[in-house]
């Protein structure tokens, strides 16, 4: 654990908000990425980052600085997440996604997308990959969002989510297999 | 075709994560085999896709309100002197927090049991929507059900509903077993008028919840379903949009489309319908849109439904299947969305006419595809057809927007 993560959490448990506030600003970007991925809603994101965040303020004197203070905060939000999503149901959720292009969140970078033409193809293809994603299911999602979008390694899933190495093969070999099938059913065959 | 194991494997090579023994053999199965080369260059695509997913800006003031939102609801105090690794409470803490835990129970317990009080079991569940500030109140999505809280405030959050919150030390204003304080409010949001706004405009951070009349709100599930339920929930000149999970394939199709039959209500179906019908994989969702309804005609639409839900074989996977039901009043964003798939005006459904229903004209309803894919409204001529029809809503009838969402059994 870096030292300034250590010096930060030692200022929390002291009380300072100013450093719990330091945490938080540090890690957001990061975590509001992946979890927005894994339960589509910008409000559900921030809902689960607030409860991830506030989790690990409770249990700041059980983390042992045996790993990175990200990783054991990012293990609990993804987990977080992937228990709201379980519990959520399709039938009770009506579609936001209008046809206008509003996939719930900004993209942080917008310099590329200086065609109009161009910039709609992208708002479609990532309205498309959205809809894909919340399709599959939570423990698919996770893996295939811990892996292609956050670029995490196998063993580090694995720690993730506290499963086996071969777990998290496994899991990821049929959560494609799955997201191909969704992606030929949305897009037909051939796609 | 490569068997599961060899795309396993081809799963883990795409990933470097194979032993060197393992990476070798993928290497020469691809070198003889185009199937596998196949496979690879779309399980590579396809991860491609993903990876090229933007990276999204974290909405505005979002750590501010994670801290306030932490402090206001835990705080937490450490002696300066102790290391991080050697910290343990002291004894006196747990006598403390049973004495605050023993406290808190008296003093609800003597709060809920005392006489003249107004909550409690026999306060009938309430449903909360979502309303973002720009609808002005108007609802724009049904979260679950959540039983009325037993403090005099009327709104929660969606989180609570969803995640249980960590246990706290000691929690301040327990005594009426309130939850957390709810989130700090933010200003509105601008509404969204074209492409360059989509990335100005800030994502408005946690919407608040109004509750609705439980008449006109509810949720079931058919199999299971009470006649008893749906009386009285639909009023005259009123407009629902009803929510059902269901098969969506053709056998469906066709039980609903018999279904507003039986009601006299022919259903056109837009040519889209019948193209993707065809292709029981392609996981579309359908909606219904039928003005003439009577409150008992749309009870019984409903009922009959249920009925063949019951009915239905369940291992067979083309069964015609209506599984959950969300009845909610339609909001005024979706008589707006509702108008842009058919190309009309806004209200131009939902106001009812004064004139009175003709008895003899064929009463017609509309049967669209609604996801992903979506008739064009000037293209469509079966929606030109329905929208030139008489008598689009006569006085005391129901407007009713179904909408049938696919699921795999």
């Amino acid at each position: 654990m870096s030292v300034d993560d250590r010096q930060l959490i030692e200022a929390c448990l002291q009380g300072r908000t100013e450093a719990f506030g330091e945490l938080v600003r540090r890690y957001q970007d990061r975590l509001y990425n992946t979890v927005y991925r894994l339960v589509d809603q910008s409000e559900d994101a921030q809902d689960v980052l607030q409860e991830a965040f506030f989790n690990a303020f409770q249990s700041l004197d059980s983390f042992k600085g045996d790993s990175q203070f990200f990783t054991w905060l990012y293990r609990i939000a993804v987990n977080s997440a992937i228990s709201l999503r379980r519990k959520q149901r399709v039938a009770l959720r009506l579609d936001r996604q209008n046809s206008e292009g509003n996939v719930g969140a900004e993209p942080a970078d917008v310099s590329n997308w200086s065609q109009p033409g161009l910039a709609l193809e992208q708002a479609d293809e990532e309205r498309r990959m959205q809809e894909v994603l919340s399709r599959l299911s939570p423990d698919h999602r996770a893996v295939l969002v811990m892996k292609e979008i956050d670029g995490l390694k196998y063993e580090d899933i694995a720690e993730v989510l506290q499963v086996p190495i071969g777990t998290v093969r496994s899991r990821l070999f049929r959560a494609r297999m799955e997201l191909r099938e969704i992606l030929e059913q949305f897009e037909g065959p051939g796609a | 075709m490569v068997p599961d194991r060899i795309v396993e494997l081809l799963s883990a090579y795409a990933d470097g994560e194979l032993d060197p023994r393992q990476h070798e053999a993928v290497r020469q199965l691809l070198r003889t085999s185009a199937e596998a080369r196949l496979l690879l260059q779309e399980l590579t695509r396809n991860a491609e896709r993903l990876r090229s997913l933007s990276h999204l800006a974290v909405p505005q003031n979002l750590a501010d309100a994670i801290v306030e939102s932490a402090v206001s609801r835990s705080c937490r105090r450490r002696p300066a002197s102790l290391p991080l690794a050697e910290r343990t409470p002291p004894v006196w803490i747990g006598f403390v927090t049973a004495a605050s835990v023993l406290t808190a129970v008296f003093v609800g317990s003597f709060l809920y049991f005392s006489p003249g009080k107004t909550t409690g079991p026999s306060r009938p569940r309430q449903f909360a929507q979502l309303v973002t500030p720009e609808h002005n109140g108007s609802a724009v999505e049904a979260t679950l059900p959540h039983p009325a809280a037993n403090s005099t405030q009327g709104d929660a959050t969606k989180s609570e509903a969803a995640i249980s919150p960590p246990p706290a030390v000691a929690e301040t204003g327990a005594s009426t077993g309130s939850r957390a304080s709810e989130p700090p409010k933010l200003p509105p949001r601008a509404p969204r008028k074209d492409m360059d706004s989509v990335f100005t405009t800030p994502s408005p951070k946690h919407a608040m919840f109004e509750l609705v009349d439980p008449t006109t709100a509810m949720t079931v599930a058919l199999r299971e379903l009470d006649p008893n339920q749906l009386q009285s929930v639909f009023r005259p000149n009123e407009s629902y949009r009803l929510e059902m999970t269901g098969s969506a394939n053709a056998k469906a199709l066709d039980a609903l489309t018999k279904t507003f039959q039986a009601q006299g209500v022919q259903l056109i179906v837009d040519d889209l319908v019948q193209q993707r019908s065809k292709h029981p994989k392609w996981m579309t969702d359908y909606a219904v849109l039928a003005t003439d309804l009577t409150p008992a005609e749309l009870v019984d639409v409903i009922k009959r439904l249920a009925k063949i839900e019951r009915a239905a074989d369940v291992k067979r996977a083309d069964a015609a299947r209506f599984h959950d039901l969300v009845v909610l009043p339609l909001t005024q964003e979706e008589d707006k969305e509702m108008a842009k798939l058919l190309g009309i005006e806004p209200a131009q459904l939902t106001t009812p006419s004064d004139a009175a229903a003709d008895v003899n004209s064929i009463r017609h309803g509309l049967l669209l595809a609604y996801n992903p894919a979506r008739p064009r409204p000037g293209a469509s001529k079966e929606i030109r057809r329905f929208l030139e029809a008489p008598a689009q809503r006569p006085p005391g009838r129901v407007l009713v927007f179904l909408v049938l969402r696919a699921v795999t059994f």
